[in-house]
């Protein structure tokens, strides 16, 4: 291949690359993914948000990490921070559970660490039911 | 300055800008309070040291590996810096070999959103499994896979920008992109690969560039990842380039590497293989200038099971004694060019078994035995040959008694 040639067509896989990855994102919200607004420390989450599933993500524009709410089997409302308890990376949802792709932390579904560097388990943040809301403590350590 | 050079440079800098408008207009004041505090800083740190003993020459080291200071610094919600100390045995002294005091990382990173993020600076691009994920609790033996060593050149970090996401669409996926300075051919040696050839942001030949990225699926207790690197490895001045017969350019000569890996993970075993191809398509070209040797195919791989005993004992808390045991094969003069020379020694074989037990989370004490297989030495390439030097033995085995920490 010509230098010319193969430069164009790096450059080429590069802006590919660019734009490619974003999309395997998506553009629109993902059905888990519900955005929040945060009303002084705390998030609010519409019950009707589990009319069809059993957990959402919550994101706020203002906070730099999601929370993971799961309505569990007796009904009530788990919410876990999404920041690895290593060294404070966000951690990813999995089918099964979260992991930390920055040194492979990876925790349970309850949030509790199933792999090391991660010593401690995933930080849950209070919950309170009003009327047609979940309210979402969030403060951190 | 070449016109493909100059369209890059223009890229980044449109993407600094972008991400720094973004970092000063944030919503900082809304949050204060409810996040970290701005201004913050985390130290953490992870070592590891080791009792070796060669079972041939009946010689033993003992060894401070490695000591890592990770300072973490956070200026906003959006930005913060990352870095990394690293000491390697113990003590550097002048005029003697061994001994290295570097940088492991230093970048700032800048967050998109909470789940977008570019780094810039001295960072690991996302190759193989070992080169981001390198803390003694979280792999087996004493030593990393020697793949990860001999053909994925882990710890490799060089300087450029990086991309990191995971997909909200679709669960469990993440993906990584990076533009990063390319390697140095120069110091490429037949026995280690590319190995040599890293520049560790030490004063790096950036007019030759990288482009990497990877993408990694987990579902359920199944990891699986594939990356990909491609870079051009002379970063010569076109009069420098040509006296060498070199091309010069920002991907001429390229080095392409290509790895794939999988990790099953059960409380009660784990699982793990990978395997990596590196490709030097103008492997000639280099050994005509530098007469490095240097291989036109390299390749690695290594299947590694584990299982936790406590569990399988129905144990319950915090210790941990895991049996495991890894096989690898390499070679490193998989496919030679017309100008190579054949060395035997660079196909290797190793086996690797032992035990990990963990007294508290955090903290490994490592025992292992490893047997070392290689082909027979070229003696055309040896200057000392034996009894002048010691006799090379094709199969060696070594007994490591270690430790590792990180918190
Ligand atoms: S920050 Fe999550 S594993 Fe290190």
């Amino acid at each position: 291949m010509e230098r010319r040639q193969f430069i164009k067509s790096a450059c080429v896989a590069c802006a590919g690359m660019a734009i490619t990855l974003p999309f395997l994102n998506g553009c629109g919200t993902p059905a888990q993914l519900i955005q929040a607004a945060l009303n002084g420390d705390e998030l609010q989450v519409p019950l009707t948000a589990f009319a069809e599933k059993n957990y959402v993500i919550v994101r706020s524009k203002q906070l730099e990490f999601d929370v993971f709410l799961k309505k569990e089997s007796d009904g009530c409302y788990k919410a876990l921070l999404m920041r690895c308890t290593h060294r404070n990376n966000p951690v990813q949802r999995t089918s099964n559970g979260f992991v930390c792709h920055e040194h492979g932390s990876r925790f349970d579904e309850q949030g509790l660490v199933l792999t090391e560097p991660a010593v401690k388990n995933l930080i849950e943040l209070p919950t309170t039911i009003n009327q047609s809301y979940i309210h979402i403590k969030y403060r951190l350590p | 300055m070449n016109p493909a050079l100059k369209r890059i440079f223009f890229v980044i800098i449109c993407t600094f800008i972008t991400v720094s408008t973004k970092a000063q207009t944030a919503e900082d004041s809304l949050v204060t309070g409810l996040t970290k505090r701005d201004g913050s800083t985390a130290i953490s740190g992870y070592g590891e040291f080791k009792f070796n003993y060669d079972l041939r020459y009946k010689t033993g080291t003992a060894n401070m590996t490695r000591a890592v200071l990770f300072v973490g610094h956070r200026f906003n919600k959006r930005v913060s810096l990352v870095s990394e100390l690293e000491l390697e045995d113990a003590k550097i002294e002048g005029g003697e070999a061994g001994g290295e005091f570097n940088l492991e990382q230093l970048y700032l990173r800048f967050n998109l959103n909470a789940s977008h993020y570019l780094t810039a600076g001295l960072f690991i691009p996302r190759i193989g499994i070992i080169n981001e994920n390198h803390l003694p609790t979280t792999f087996n033996g004493n030593d990393r896979p020697y793949t990860e060593k001999l053909v994925i050149p882990s710890t490799w970090r060089e300087m450029g920008i990086g991309f990191y996401g995971t997909s909200s669409r679709i669960t469990g996926l993440s993906y990584s992109a990076a533009l990063i300075n390319g390697l140095n051919a120069s110091k490429f040696e037949s026995e280690s690969g590319i190995r040599a050839g890293r520049q560790g942001g030490k004063m790096a030949t950036a007019t030759n560039l990288a482009i990497t990225g990877s993408l990694v699926y987990n579902t359920g207790d199944l990891r699986a990842g594939i990356s990909a690197y491609y870079g051009g490895s002379t970063g010569l001045s076109k009069r420098e380039a040509d006296s060498l017969l070199l091309d010069n350019g920002v991907f001429s000569t390229p080095v392409i590497l290509t790895e794939a890996n999988i990790t099953f993970s059960k409380p009660l075993f784990t699982l793990k293989t990978l395997g990596a191809v590196i490709s030097i398509p103008d492997a000639e070209k280099l050994n005509r200038a530098y007469a490095g040797n240097t291989a036109s195919m390299m390749f690695g791989g290594y299947f590694e099971a584990g299982i936790n005993l406590l569990h399988a004992f129905k144990h319950k808390g915090e210790q941990k004694l895991d049996l495991f045991a890894r096989a690898e094969i390499i070679n490193l003069n998989a496919e030679l060019p017309d100008n190579g020379i054949s060395n035997e020694i660079n196909e290797k074989t190793f086996f690797i078994t032992g035990l990990q037990y963990f007294p508290a989370k955090g903290v490994v004490i490592k025992a292992d035995y490893t047997l070392r297989n290689t082909g027979e030495p070229n003696n055309d390439l040896i200057i000392n040959p034996f009894p002048e030097a010691l006799p090379y033995y094709k199969s060696n085995g070594f007994f490591n008694i270690g430790a590792g920490y990180s918190f």
